[in-house]
């Protein structure tokens, strides 16, 4: 097998594993009823069927409802998803360092790759902050 | 969150995190043992295998977090689910370990390569089913509803254990696929 | 009689006795069901017995019982005082999560464990009086020296335990450790540790010595494992033991005490509690090696390759990286061991001197520096084994670097007797006893470290009373010094003061005596470790004075001994404070009750103004009103 071929084949490899993977856990998610965002899609809100308030003060505190609403919403997204994310990013960079490493990388290179996933891992979800932090939390 | 828990958790994310920097010593007790062995070599390993349990071991590591955010967010099903999700595919990994790194051609007294080898994933082998005894725990507790969206360290121990492990990984994947020159 | 059988001591004894059988049964069983043949295999055997044995002894104690109840979702409050129904002393026998009590049990089984291991160094220092072998075998002998070695260690990591147990918290004002269970299973987990290493010497012993080089450990007899599996339980007792000090001091302290107002001796207990929590793992990593490259025979340390491993092109295992991997911890090992010494000494020499501490921050500084450096200088154990050359430069010159902090802690401690107004109680003269000695083990220590000399100073008695001087000097003379200092305060009586000073001025002459002659005998070509010598080396009347002298500190230990168990029975009772110090302990009634502080510590002053008029450490101050 030439190294192109190699190169061609790894790569393909883990994106299919990768990508097989998060779909069958998407599917999975599905099944159980629940979107890569968790329970927590975002809410339309329906209009026609809100009384807005016209007294200023009222329609003020609407508002600020509304958007506390919407925030904590987003807040939950956000929160599902950088999971998400950080399981692409570390599958990207496996992908990377199985390529860079038929490339022809030294062992140096693949250390700092790893490092820089540990780095990833540990600061998305290790929450090494956490640590530092005066114990309230989350 | 009332005081006394503030405290305790304070002290107990310390020493988990302190018990990391001890375990760190002995992995890389290990790494240094197979560069000063095997230095710029490494045996002939399977390489669809490596990439097979790495990306096993890292969807594990998905499921856990998004296991730990659920709880937080208070959607109790995702979280229970989650955590089994991470158990089997815990165990898939195991199963690769076992099968494909164990089953190969290689034995644990064949020279350098063979102790090596079984050295670097025993060890981690260990410390995984550790991990998945940790969720089983942490499951039976959370399925009778023990832990709330706010005080969970059970919770947050397990995961962070749990992604302690695939950390460990992260370096010794390389390490045994990837470094120096393969030896026929 | 039933209290007897429920004390958890008892409980865990059976459970280590019915561990271990049931580990051999489990290997037994499996043979048999494999249809090996012998069924009887010993190594495999005693290695799970032994290993099942310690976690049966865990179980039947009952250090693991409150982590059971969490995992199944129970609470465990904390318990307070003595079992109900059961008188006070049984508390001494379970586990109780006071870090007083376990203080107390560290302190007292690691005076047990160095009762044996100096018994050990008994019976082959009358081997030695003559040339030729006279009652041992020269396997006997190796088992000897071996056992005392690895015994000797555990008793001081054991000491080590009991002084930071029992003080740090005192000292910090902390109500407690932060893990109080975790604390009990650190203690406790040494108790099956011993048994294992006494149980290795009636098994066959082993000849390696205690730092176990292979590939002599790869073959020594069935005493091999066993003594790898009770370093390596030890180990995970000073892993735990660490970790709970570490978080302790970080964050158990009053907001008014900052880290230079802690006194002295937390700060050598964070030195000694960083090189714990690092440096052990490594150690424990190379006996597991040891382990199974002997049950799986997995080729770590053996340059010898099998067929398939030549099939493989494998390279072959090494001797040398055992070596590494065991000093990179035991060269650590030995500031695990003297900086709690070191720090009692600059802990007690202010209040005998009432003078303020001569130079705090840099003393303070100086425990960290030695810890940090002493992760760098492991190699200078390995100057003749063979490894590159290129590494001894660089692991000289880090040795000698190490004179430096240790420079300072003396100079330090010069400047503070300076001008004082001393005087001379028994642990006064126990530290500067430890002063003389530990300044005898820093004499000779550069000579061993310089490569061209310790070519030809290694493996000698020259090592020998080096190491002795450094581990007298550095904890046991500081150990009984904190026995006698403390002694008023854990019991609430006093010592005999004469009985103290006998203690004393028998141990420090003999020992002066006993350590300069092995140097003398190393420079006259005595080797380590060695039952016999050739009577042409001129040795023996310095082995006979060794000899004499060893026996000597054997008693005057035994007097110290007497002293503290019948003083604690009937002396007459001490006041809180004897030594006017002003250290937080001493501000509390002794003996210390339950709930230690009654009233939150307020740090208003400096640690150690004594004899400035008007300054003031802590302050006991009601709820709220401290900070």
């Amino acid at each position: 097998m030439t190294t192109s071929t190699m190169y061609a084949l790894a790569a393909a490899a883990v994106l299919i594993l990768t990508a097989g993977g998060g779909v069958g856990l998407a599917v999975l998610f599905r099944l159980t009823n629940q979107l890569v965002v968790g329970d927590g899609r975002l809410p339309r809100v329906v209009l026609e069927r809100v009384v807005v308030p016209t007294e200023p003060m009222a329609l003020l505190r609407w508002r600020r409802e509304q958007d506390e609403e919407r925030m904590a919403v987003a807040r939950r997204v956000a929160a599902y998803r950088s999971g998400a994310t950080v399981l692409v990013v570390l599958a990207a960079l496996t992908v990377f360092e199985y390529v860079m490493n038929l490339v022809g990388i030294s062992v140096f290179g693949l250390f700092v790759i790893a490092l820089v996933k540990a780095a990833i891992i540990v600061h998305y979800f290790m929450h090494v902050a956490t640590v530092f932090a005066a114990g309230d939390g989350h | 969150m009332h005081g006394e828990y503030r405290v305790a958790l304070r002290n107990n994310r310390l020493g988990l995190w302190l018990f990391f920097l001890s375990e760190s010593f002995l992995f890389m007790g290990i790494l240094v043992s197979r560069f000063y062995l095997w230095g710029n070599t490494r045996p002939e390993l399977n390489q669809l295998n490596g990439l097979l349990v790495t990306t096993v071991l890292l969807l594990s590591s998905f499921t856990m977090n998004r296991a730990e955010t659920a709880l937080v967010q208070n959607d109790r099903k995702t979280f229970l689910n989650c955590l089994l999700l991470t158990v089997a595919l815990g165990t898939l990994f195991l199963a690769g370990v076992v099968v494909f790194e164990w089953g190969g051609h290689i034995r644990p007294s064949d020279g350098a390569y063979g102790a090596v080898l079984f050295g670097m994933t025993g060890m981690h082998a260990l410390h995984v089913v550790s991990g998945i005894v940790f969720i089983l725990i942490v499951w039976n507790n959370g399925r009778r509803g023990l832990y709330s969206s706010e005080q969970h360290w059970g919770v947050e121990a397990c995961a962070i254990w749990w992604h302690y492990v695939d950390l460990v990984w992260v370096f010794f994947y390389p390490a045994l696929y990837l470094m120096g020159q393969a030896v026929h | 009689m039933r209290t007897f059988f429920k004390l958890g001591f008892v409980r865990g004894l059976l459970g280590q006795v019915l561990g271990t059988l049931f580990g051999m049964g489990l290997v037994t069983g499996t043979r048999a069901a494999l249809g090996y043949d012998p069924l009887w295999a010993a190594e495999p055997a005693w290695v799970i017995g032994g290993l099942l044995g310690t976690l049966g002894f865990m179980i039947g104690v009952g250090a693991l019982t409150d982590w059971a109840k969490w995992a199944i979702g129970v609470e465990t409050p904390m318990h307070h005082g003595a079992p109900a129904g059961q008188p006070e002393w049984t508390r001494y026998f379970a586990v109780d999560l006071s870090h007083k009590v376990i203080g107390v049990q560290y302190t007292v089984w690691g005076i047990m464990v160095l009762l044996v291991g100096g018994f050990l160094a008994t019976l082959f220092r009358v081997e030695l009086l003559q040339p030729g072998m006279q009652y041992f075998t020269t396997d006997r002998y190796n088992t000897l020296i071996s056992a005392h070695g690895i015994i000797m260690i555990s008793a001081i990591l054991l000491g080590v335990g009991g002084m930071i147990n029992y003080l740090v918290p005192l000292m910090i004002g902390a109500s407690d450790m932060a893990f109080p269970r975790l604390n009990a299973f650190g203690f406790w987990i040494n108790v099956p540790a011993s048994l294992l290493l006494i149980t290795a010497m009636f098994v066959g012993g082993w000849d390696t010595g205690w730092t176990a080089y292979p590939p002599n450990s790869l073959r020594t007899a069935l005493g091999g494992p066993l003594f790898f599996l009770g370093f390596y339980t030890i180990g995970i007792s000073s892993i735990v033991g660490g970790l709970n000090l570490l978080v302790t001091v970080f964050t158990m302290r009053p907001p008014s005490m900052n880290l230079f107002r802690m006194p002295i001796f937390v700060w050598a207990a964070v030195g000694t509690s960083v090189l714990q929590l690092l440096a052990t793992q490594l150690v424990g990593l190379a006996m597991l090696m040891l382990i199974v490259e002997r049950s799986l025979h997995m080729g770590f340390f053996t340059p010898v390759l099998n067929e398939a491993a030549i099939a493989l092109n494998s390279p072959p295992g090494d001797p040398v990286l055992f070596q590494h991997l065991f000093w990179f911890y035991s060269h650590p090992a030995v500031y695990v061991f003297v900086l709690p010494g070191l720090g009692i000494i600059s802990e007690l020499l202010p209040v005998f001197a009432r003078k303020p501490l001569f130079g705090y921050k840099w003393i303070a500084l100086s425990s960290i520096g030695i810890a940090f450096l002493g992760f760098l200088v492991w190699a200078h154990h390995m100057f003749t084994s063979g490894m590159s050359n290129y590494l001894r430069l660089p692991f000289m010159y880090a040795t000698l670097i190490i004179a430096v902090p240790t420079g300072v802690k003396f100079f330090s401690w010069l400047g503070t007797l300076w001008g004082g107004k001393l005087t001379y109680p028994t642990p006064m003269l126990f530290v500067l006893g430890a002063i003389s000695v530990f300044l005898l083990g820093g004499l000779t220590g550069p000579p061993a470290a310089t490569i061209t000399t310790d070519l030809y100073l290694h493996d000698s008695y020259w090592v020998v009373g080096h190491f002795h001087q450094t581990f007298f000097g550095g904890f046991m003379f500081p150990f009984f010094a904190a026995m006698y200092y403390w002694f008023p305060k854990v019991t609430g009586r006093k010592y005999n003061e004469a009985l103290g000073k006998l203690h004393f001025w028998l141990m420090l002459p003999s020992f002066w005596v006993m350590s300069l002659g092995q140097i003398w005998a190393g420079l006259l070509g005595m080797r380590r470790r060695i039952a016999d010598y050739d009577p042409a080396l001129g040795v023996q009347n310095i082995q006979v004075w060794i000899t004499i002298a060893a026996f000597v500190i054997a008693l005057s230990i035994l007097i110290g001994l007497y002293n503290f168990i019948v003083s604690a029975r009937s002396a007459e009772v001490a006041e809180s404070n004897p030594w006017r110090s002003r250290s937080p302990e001493w501000q509390i009634p002794s003996p210390i009750p339950e709930h230690s502080f009654a009233m939150p510590l307020a740090v208003v002053g400096e640690p150690y103004d004594y004899g400035l008029p008007g300054s003031v450490y802590v302050r006991m101050a009601p709820a709220g009103a401290g900070d």
